[in-house]
């Protein structure tokens, strides 16, 4: 993403982003509530699994920073380098909203959960309906973008 | 302090987002409770939140304060395959509507022809009706056709027994209710049995707070409580047949407890017994 308006010159900026006598009461309040919830998940053990939870919480944020994050900017670096400046940004609309809909819906895609004795249970072909849906969506971004380059070259 | 706080505010939205999508899918890979493990690392995001904000406060109350009259200060127009602000939240909106648009038909009937990637249909299951838990999987699948079911009520004292036919003897009463599960579908049925007051009346219990038992196999849910108000309401009933039709084993057979304003999970099914204190 571009990010290219630089912030206004903000006098001094050290002092003003101190947090006041208020911002630390509610910094206090949350760090509390933050112990409190450790304790909570300490206390029950026996349904809280605290080694399991905490690895949950924590592997949740590495894999954020140290996977999806490299992925996501080599997959940036990719798009600059490789997609003609027409076709980059309905293609990465098209990927980004393929990628998003496709992590959310995984476990029922993969039907991890399901069971034979309940067909109730992710009774929707969701891994077809899914290709289908990413299908039309790429093909889409690539027709968007010929008419987008058609339109430049009239103009042109 | 700042880099400190970001891990359970990170974590734990993740954590939520994460373990929230593949529970409504039944799939399990951790140990902890669903229920309590979420609810803790909702209460840890609300505190993490709360530093986080208080932390940026003074830089976004300095951001919104300045005044601006040259328009180069608001910041320049994206280059041709420049991502703008305003194109990732046009992206990441249109993504989360279309998210809802292809799963909410599991509890909104009118989108069920939209719903393409839900973890339930509304219409699939026993009886056109999902189910979270079979008869076979809580061990019940004998009780309807067990001649020596009995279903105990017990309060104050007083211990009743009824059989299937002396309940189906009492007045019937059919009710169009849902069952509104918490993991995001929902269904309405036509449910008709009898009142849990009149049963309660039948039995001689003064009315109360009223414990539903089950006869499933463990489960933290195999129990749920009636308040007195609620178990003398109208619609709430032990029902018996659901759109005409004899319960089916997988929703509750022979007896089970249907009434409004309940989650799915505390419409206990296999019903046994009935506490009154």
């Amino acid at each position: 993403m571009s990010d290219r308006a630089d912030p206004p010159a903000m006098p001094s900026a050290a002092s003003d982003a101190r947090p006041g006598p208020l911002a630390w009461v509610v910094i206090v309040a949350g760090w509390s509530l933050m112990g409190w919830v450790l304790a909570g998940v300490l206390r029950e053990a026996d349904r809280t699994h605290p080694g399991s939870w905490v690895t949950w919480v924590v592997g949740a944020a590495l894999v954020h920073d140290l996977v999806v994050l490299p992925v996501v900017l080599l997959v940036g670096f990719g798009f600059s380098a490789a997609v003609t400046s027409t076709t980059r940004g309905p293609l990465r609309a098209a990927v980004t909203v393929v990628v998003i809909v496709g992590l959310v819906s995984w476990p029922t895609v993969a039907r991890f959960g399901a069971r034979s004795d309940n067909p109730s249970i992710l009774p929707i072909p969701a891994g077809r309906n899914l290709a289908i849906l990413s299908g039309a969506m790429i093909v889409a971004a690539f027709v968007i973008a010929w008419i987008r380059a058609r339109q430049g070259r009239r103009v042109q | 302090m700042e880099r400190l706080g970001l891990l359970p505010l990170v974590g734990g939205s993740l954590f939520l987002l994460v373990t929230g999508v593949a529970n409504i899918a039944h799939w399990y890979p951790w140990r902890f409770f669903f229920p309590v493990g979420h609810w803790w690392a909702a209460w840890m995001v609300v505190g993490a939140s709360m530093v986080h904000v208080a932390l940026k406060a003074p830089i976004v109350r300095r951001a919104l304060s300045i005044r601006t009259d040259d328009e180069s200060d608001t910041g320049s127009a994206p280059a041709a395959g420049e991502l703008s602000r305003r194109g990732l939240l046009l992206t990441v909106a249109g993504t989360a509507g279309l998210l809802t648009f292809l799963t909410a038909g599991q509890t909104v009937p009118w989108l069920r022809r939209t719903n393409l990637l839900a973890p339930r249909r509304s219409d699939v299951g026993p009886q056109g009706l999902p189910v979270n838990r079979t008869a076979a999987a809580a061990g019940t699948t004998r009780l309807a056709s067990d001649p020596s079911y009995r279903l105990t009520v017990q309060g104050h004292g007083v211990s009743t027994d009824f059989t299937l036919e002396q309940l189906h003897a009492m007045p019937r009463h059919t009710a169009e209710l849902p069952i509104a599960c918490v993991e995001g579908w929902s269904a309405s049925a036509r449910w008709t049995g009898v009142r849990v007051a009149d049963v309660l009346h039948a039995a001689g219990v003064e009315p109360g707070r009223v414990t539903v038992k089950s006869a499933q196999r463990g489960g933290l849910y195999s129990s749920s409580d009636l308040s007195p108000e609620a178990a003398e309401g109208d619609t709430c009933l032990l029902a018996y047949q659901l759109d005409g039709a004899a319960l089916h084993p997988d929703h509750g057979a022979p007896l089970r407890l249907i009434a409004p304003n309940r989650p799915g999970v505390l419409q206990t099914k296999w019903v046994t017994s009935m506490e009154v204190t």
